[in-house]
């Protein structure tokens, strides 16, 4: 009982952790590429969710400071952090799906094993 | 946060991750993706992080699956490759 | 079994995260490690010191700038070296690229849609210090709404709308500005990026023509973003 209520009181941390697993599993275990980014995808929204759970707190406002004293407001920090962070991911999946195309037109595959193999 | 909406909102996050996962056909990857996306930006507001509610909502849902669509497009719509 | 080693490590990671969310604060408390005096003075709810209501602008555009700038390099960067690699002789195995599409229901809407889109990406990038929002958002929003014209018109109709060429001047002139502005905050006799330090007009909190170098900044990195984004999906659907 008091471990199922600390549970469901972690629930957002239990969903980060489920879902950079879920990222984690994709990407190891698909030889696909395409794949294995929708899987690195999926690995960072679990990451920025963890994030964004720690800077929020209960009875907390946005953080948009126009509401005078004795309010507490969400972490602005961690939201400045993660905007930063899906940009980044955003220019990585850019950059990664373009060479993913390029070594289509070259090798006519996105299968990892058979890559491996047309090399030897 | 701790609401049935939010609770809901989680859940189906992971299902969602979980189709990704498991579907072989990449389009239909890159749809449920964009879905994933969009009750992620939900689950952003419901934190009060509105900041990135918009952020995740236009660089998450539109560009990233706009890029998957064209990288697929270029490429093959499978993930098994039999000819 | 192949997949035994990625099982392996997949239940090691877990075991860790598991332990340390086990450590962890329960979620939604107030006085967790990382709510500390920085955040405060972040919070802080007298704006005189960067003008502007919204905290995540306040700390992305002057508290914090610096990294901001060096984001804006990535972004500039990995699409840069995004369409180094497209660009070239096609390989055996290229496909047909995006050409558009006759259906005249999307056409149709597509016309419709794309002066609004525009107008409330202007909003989102002008009122960014304000609201949520801000230059990313706003200019991902603007660079969306030139892609809905490249899926739906064609490549080639786009580039005529917005040339490789004119958007990569975009994209150079506005990182351009982005150091300039910061320049300037040298120049009054403050540091680099500096803002109410540097004599920034800040304007009353809270109107649309506040915040001193944070909307400068804003402005430019939304027009950067669109310009960026529009550039991408032109070499990725195959105009260059």
């Amino acid at each position: 009982m008091e471990i199922s209520l600390g549970l469901f009181l972690r629930l957002n941390y239990l969903v980060a952790i489920t879902l950079f697993l879920i990222g984690l599993h994709t990407m190891l275990t698909h030889s696909n590429l395409i794949k294995k980014v929708m899987g690195m995808n999926i690995m960072e929204t679990g990451i920025f969710l963890f994030l964004v759970s720690i800077g929020y707190a209960r009875q907390s406002l946005a953080p948009i400071v126009d509401q005078g004293d004795g309010v507490i407001y969400a972490n602005p920090l961690v939201s400045a952090i993660v905007l930063t962070g899906i940009v980044i991911a955003v220019s990585t999946t850019a950059y990664t799906l373009s060479m993913i195309v390029k070594l289509y037109e070259r090798c006519g595959t996105l299968d990892v094993d058979r890559l491996e193999r047309l090399r030897t | 946060m701790i609401t049935l909406f939010g609770v809901g909102c989680l859940v189906f996050l992971v299902v969602c991750a979980l189709v990704v996962a498991r579907t072989r056909d990449l389009l239909a990857a890159t749809v449920v993706f964009a879905a994933y996306s969009l009750v992620m930006a939900l689950v952003w507001q419901q934190l009060q992080s509105p900041d990135v509610a918009i952020t995740e909502a236009a660089l998450g849902a539109g560009i990233t699956s706009l890029l998957f669509l064209l990288a697929i497009g270029r490429t093959r719509r499978t993930e098994d490759e039999e000819g | 079994m192949r997949h035994v080693p990625a099982l392996l490590l997949l239940l090691m990671v877990a075991y860790v995260l598991f332990l340390t969310m086990a450590e962890a604060p329960a979620f939604g408390v107030v006085d967790v490690p990382s709510r500390n005096l920085v955040v405060d003075r972040y919070l802080d709810p007298d704006p005189e010191e960067t003008g502007v209501p919204n905290a995540v602008a306040r700390i992305i555009f002057d508290y914090r700038a610096h990294d901001t700038l060096g984001e804006a390099t990535v972004l500039f960067v990995a699409v840069g070296a995004a369409a180094a690699v497209l660009v070239g002789r096609p390989g055996p195995f290229a496909t047909r690229p995006v050409t558009g599409t006759d259906d005249p229901i999307l056409r149709t809407v597509a016309r419709l849609v794309i002066p609004f889109v525009q107008v409330y990406a202007v909003y989102v990038i002008t009122h960014g210090h304000v609201s949520p929002g801000g230059g990313f958002a706003g200019g991902t929003i603007l660079g969306g709404s030139f892609v809905l014209y490249l899926f739906v018109f064609g490549p080639g109709r786009a580039a005529r709308k917005l040339s490789p060429a004119r958007g990569e001047m975009v994209e150079g002139l506005t990182a351009l500005w982005y150091i300039l502005v910061g320049l300037g905050g040298l120049l009054l006799g403050a540091s680099f990026l500096a803002n109410a330090a540097a004599g920034f007009p800040l304007g009353v909190p809270g109107k649309l023509l506040s915040g001193g170098a944070i909307w400068l900044i804003g402005l430019g990195i939304g027009l950067k973003v669109a310009a960026t984004v529009a550039n991408l999906f032109l070499h990725l659907a195959g105009e260059s």
